[in-house]
This record gives C-alpha cells, structure tokens and sequence, in this order.
C-alpha cells in the first residue's frame, strides 16, 4: 500500500488475510483524510473484508475518492458488497439504574396480576372438568400422579428419612444435658408434622415438577402447539393444565405424609439407639403431644404448595419469548421463584397460626 | 488437476437399520451450482450433512478440496464451507448480527470496523439490513432463511452448501435469492450445492442436477438433458409443478 499525490495505490489481494495489516497502515497515515483517487489496477482478488476496506477509505477521506485502473469483475464484486455509509446504525445507549429499577416494579406487578388471573382459570376449568367428564383425557390424570408422585416416592422418603436423623441427633444432644430425653418425641413429631415435612417435599416438587411444568408448557408454545390446540378451538389451560393441577391436589398430601412417617421413624431409630428410650415410649408420648389439629395444618399447607408450585410452573411456561434459549431460562426462574414462594407463604401459615 | 470439487464414492448411509443412502457417487464441479432434486424425504438433507462430517458414513468416501473429510487436515478445510440449514439453526440467544459475526470473530483476525461493515454488507446481500439488531425468535420463516444465508456466506466461503434456501419466500424475494446465489458464483468463484423444490429456481441457476429417489441416484446432468429423461420418477416430478 502507498499514498503519494492523493492517491493510494493498492495491490495484490485484498483480502481476510491481507485487510488488517493494510487497516492498521492505513489508519496510521494522517494523510488519509485527503484521499482522492484509489488506484486498483495491481489488485488481483477481493473478497467482502477487501471492500469493507475500500469502503472506510472512502468514509475516511474528506473528499470523495473515486476507484480508478479497476477492472469489471473487481468493480462487480465491489458493488455486490459495498455499503452506504449512512446505513451504519449507531451504537443504542442503555438505560440507567432508575430505569431498569423501574422497569423490573412494573414487571413483577404486572406478573403478579397475570399470575392471579391464571389462577382464576385454573380454578373455572378445575370445577368445570369435575362435573363434565367428557372433555378430559383419558388417563392424563393418572399419568401426571405418577409423574409428580409415585415418582418422587424414591427421593422425597430418602431425604427426609435424613431430614428426621439429623434433627434427631442435633437435638438429643441438647436433650440429653437436660436429661429431657423423651421430649424428643414431641420435638420431632412437631417438627417433621407440621414444618418439615410439608416443606422438604414442596421444595422437591418445585424442583422436580415445578420445573417440568414450566418447561413442557414453553416447549409447547414456542414451537407453536398451544397455537395449535387453540386453533382447534381446545383451551390449554383446560387441556394441559387441568389434569397437573388435579394431580398434585392429591399427590402432595400422600407425599407429605410418607415424608413426615419415614421422618418420624428416623427419629424412633436415633431415640432407641442413641438415647435409650423403649419404641413403646416413643411413640406414646408422640401421640399424646401431637393433636389432630397438627396433622390439619401440615396437610392444609401441603395442598396451598401443590397449587402455588402448579401456578408458578405453568405461568411461567406460558410467558416464554424467544427460541430454546428462552425455554431454559423460564424453567430457571419458574424454580427458583416456586420455592421462593413456598418458604414466605410457610411464613405466613407460621404467622397465621400464631393468632 | 481435478476441476471437481467434491468426489463422493459408493456412499451409503443409515439410521441405525434403515439405509437412507445407497451406493452414491457424484462429483461436483469446481465454480459452478449443482441442484439436488428429490422427493420429500428421499436424503437430501442427510447427503448434505454428510459431507460436512455431521453424518457417520456406513461405506464410501468423500472427498472434498482432494481431500478425504474423515482425515484430520479436513477440519481446517471446513471453515472454507458454508451451510445454510433447512431450518436455518440461527443461534437464538444472540441477534442476527450476532450469529453473521460469530464466523468472522473466531476465524478471522479482521478489526471490529472491517467485521461491523462485513455484517452489514452481507445484511444488505440478503435484505435484511433493518434487522440485525433483532432476536432469531422475532424473524419471520423467510426472514430467518435469509440470515442464515448471510451468516453462511460471512466468510466468502469457496464452498456454500444450501439446503432449500427459497422454501417459504415469496417468489420475488426468492428471485433475488436466486440472482444472489449468481452473482457470488460469478464474482468469488463460489461453488455451491443447492437442495431445492421450486423449478423456477432451479431453471434460473443450476448448472448440474443430481436427481434422488429413494436414496438412490437416478439422473445426473443438466436442466435441457433432466427434462428429456424418459424416466417414470423424474417425468413425473416435473410434471406435477
Ligand atoms: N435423525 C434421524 N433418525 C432417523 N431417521 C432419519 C433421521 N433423519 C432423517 N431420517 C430419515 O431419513 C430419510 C431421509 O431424510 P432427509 O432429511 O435426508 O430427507 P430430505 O430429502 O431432506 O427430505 P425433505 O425434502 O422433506 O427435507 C427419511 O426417510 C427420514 O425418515
Ligand atoms: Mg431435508
């Protein structure tokens, strides 16, 4: 490359392998804003980048350079790739923190009433499916519980059967100080019953179902099946939604419970073997402290768990834009929010008992 | 020295026990657009990935730039190539310029005002220049078609494979396709393989046809020669558009 007397002299190839060396040459002189002719009579081949440079010569200078000694082919390919300087969109300024604070209000207050809405949908067509039986799919019900129950039997039993063992041991060790070794009854019993249990399984439902929830119905939107089922005049909500939220209303309480027995029993082994109490004791003073009122509770709870993680999962499932992508990224926050959700409604349940 | 640039020999292909591909052998010419023609599923698509090593080969070779693609010197060669996915496989987490400007950032040592005006060069080839700053989830069909165009031919590849890039244009949009296809085969030398439906577009730029049926070869040659073939399959293929 040369510059003498306004004109800059190219050779060779202009090419991907050739363009930076000449760009960082070029962009050295300061006489390249007085370019007025661009020699290419020694060029041999150009390709896309070789224009691009050509095409920043000419926004370089300040008059306007014209190509000469070009042959055809050369002046067709330029053609074919060249671009107006004008078309170069500028760089977008990105909002500031008040906005994006701004932003993110309004959104989650828009979603939470869009989540309400939801739920009334859900509720209408729940009531309207247990008196009609003629619009629900066969066996889909059955099919969900295994889904989100039978096959969650494996995990939930195993965690809070180590759940029960370390409250247990943390706790008879306390106990033992006091000599207060059979008041481990009533500590487990009330914890597992009413706390633990309901908890531990919920948070495992929202990450094993929550999440299934919300990336079976994005799957479905993105690749444009809810269109579909709308277009033959099916309502999702009816037919996807229905038969999950049926099925975890009457999974979840059986969760719950095989979560606080086997919790329960994890207590009995730690009170027999490790603090010396007879089975017998064990179990005599935990039915005497516990009331039916307890059970009530936990299992209530349970059920406002089981549709808070259905109503988060499909909410979200529904609210996905883009492609794949957007699929991942929903079934994150659906989780991360369902269990957010169910730890500050547990609070609240603790506040409302209370009183 | 070989004006063919791709040599494929006695190729087979299966998924798992069903052959898709049988016995194939074509050689496609240096510079010029070969079309592959054939019925909706007859291994199209499936002969195209496999001479980009995206399919594991049953029997035969390939060899493309004289070069066997199951060698390891080949993996240089594939950046030379470029592929136009029958459903476009833009990457949808990043903009259209994005996706145009991944090739060029990884393959290319070019100063971001080169690869900026490459990008929009490309943009403007396949007129999409107002949407480069958008998601591929708020394309339209075409409009993806189209980006996945510019994103394969971002580095002025010697070797474009194109698998229907002209389904779900318009006819005037896909026209200019088609004159786009011309014009880089004439200025840049660019060889190309093209899988199409639309005879008007394969009356417009195909120098060679390869006709499939059934993943077998039954016709290869020019567009003059397929249209006086007495063969059953391939009369009534172009009878019936
Ligand atoms: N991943 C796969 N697994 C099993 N079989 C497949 C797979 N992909 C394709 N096939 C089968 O291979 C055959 C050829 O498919 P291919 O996609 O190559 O067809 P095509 O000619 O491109 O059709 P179209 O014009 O509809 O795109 C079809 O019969 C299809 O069923
Ligand atoms: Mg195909």
């Amino acid at each position: 490359m040369e510059i003498s007397k306004k004109t800059i002299y190219l050779e060779d190839n202009l090419t991907k392998e050739t363009v930076k060396n000449l760009y960082t040459n070029f962009k050295e002189r300061p006489d390249n804003i007085n370019i007025q002719k661009i020699d290419l009579n020694l060029v041999q081949t150009i390709d896309s980048a070789g224009v691009a440079f050509l095409d920043i010569i000419k926004d370089t200078s300040h008059y306007q350079p014209v190509l000469i000694n070009a042959d055809q082919n050369l002046l067709d390919t330029i053609d074919t790739f060249s671009v107006k300087s004008e078309k170069i969109p500028e760089k977008k300024r990105r909002p500031g923190f008040f906005e994006n604070f701004g932003d993110s209000f309004l959104n989650s207050t828009n979603s939470f009433v869009a989540s309400l809405y939801l739920t009334a949908d859900i509720f209408y067509w729940t009531l309207r499916d247990l008196f009609s039986s003629k619009h629900r799919r066969e066996g889909s019900i059955i099919q969900q519980s295994i889904l989100i129950g039978v096959n969650a039997v494996g995990i939930i039993g195993l965690l809070s059967f180590i759940i029960g063992l370390i409250l247990a041991f943390q706790s008879s060790a306390q106990l033992r100080q006091i000599g207060a070794n059979i008041y481990i009854a009533d500590l487990i019993g009330i914890s597992m019953v009413r706390e633990m249990g309901p908890m531990m399984t919920a948070i495992i439902v929202a990450g094993r179902s929550g999440s299934a929830f919300a990336s079976e119905i994005a799957t479905m939107k993105i690749s444009e099946e809810l269109d579909a089922l709308r277009t033959m005049s099916i309502n999702p909500i009816r037919f996807l939604v229905v038969p999950k939220f049926i099925a975890i209303t009457i999974c979840m309480p059986l969760l719950v419970t095989l979560a606080t027995f086997l919790g329960i029993i994890a207590g009995l082994l730690v009170a027999v073997y490790y603090l010396n109490l007879s089975a017998v004791s064990y179990i005599n003073e935990m039915f005497n402290f516990l009331t039916i009122k307890d059970e009530i509770i936990g299992l209530s709870k349970s059920i406002f768990f089981a549709w808070v993680i259905v109503i988060i999962g499909v909410y979200f499932g529904f609210k996905v834009t883009g492609g794949a992508e957007g699929v991942g990224k929903v079934t994150t926050k659906s989780v991360v929010v369902a269990i957010f959700a169910v730890i500050v409604l547990d609070a609240l349940f603790s506040l409302f008992y209370l009183i | 020295m070989n004006s063919n640039l791709i040599n494929i020999n006695n190729l087979s292909v299966n998924y798992g026990k069903t052959t898709v591909l049988e016995d194939i052998n074509i050689s496609i010419p240096r510079g010029e657009i070969t079309v592959i023609l054939g019925g909706s599923g007859c291994g199209k698509t499936t002969l195209l990935k496999s001479m980009l090593k995206l399919q594991p080969l049953a029997a035969g070779s390939i060899k493309i730039f004289n070069r066997n693609i199951k060698s390891s010197e080949f993996n240089q060669e594939l950046k030379k190539i470029g592929m136009v996915f029958q459903n476009g496989a833009l990457l949808n987490s990043i903009t259209v310029r994005n996706n145009i400007s991944i090739p060029l950032k990884h393959h290319t040592n070019l100063p971001d005002e080169i690869i900026d005006r490459i990008i929009i060069s490309k943009l403007k080839l396949v007129n999409l220049e107002g949407a480069g700053h958008l998601l591929p989830a708020e394309l339209s069909g075409g409009m993806k078609k189209r980006a996945a165009v510019a994103r394969a031919i971002a580095l002025d590849p010697v070797l474009l494979f194109c698998d229907e890039p002209s389904a779900g244009l318009d006819p005037i949009t896909s026209a200019s396709l088609d004159n786009l296809l011309i014009k880089l085969k004439q200025q840049l030398d660019m060889t190309m393989v093209i899988v199409t439906h639309e005879l008007a577009s394969v009356r417009r730029i195909a120098d060679n046809i390869i006709f499939l049926h059934e993943g077998k070869i039954l016709f290869q040659g020019s567009y003059n020669e397929i249209q006086n073939s007495d063969n059953r399959h391939i009369q009534e293929f172009f009878s019936s558009n």
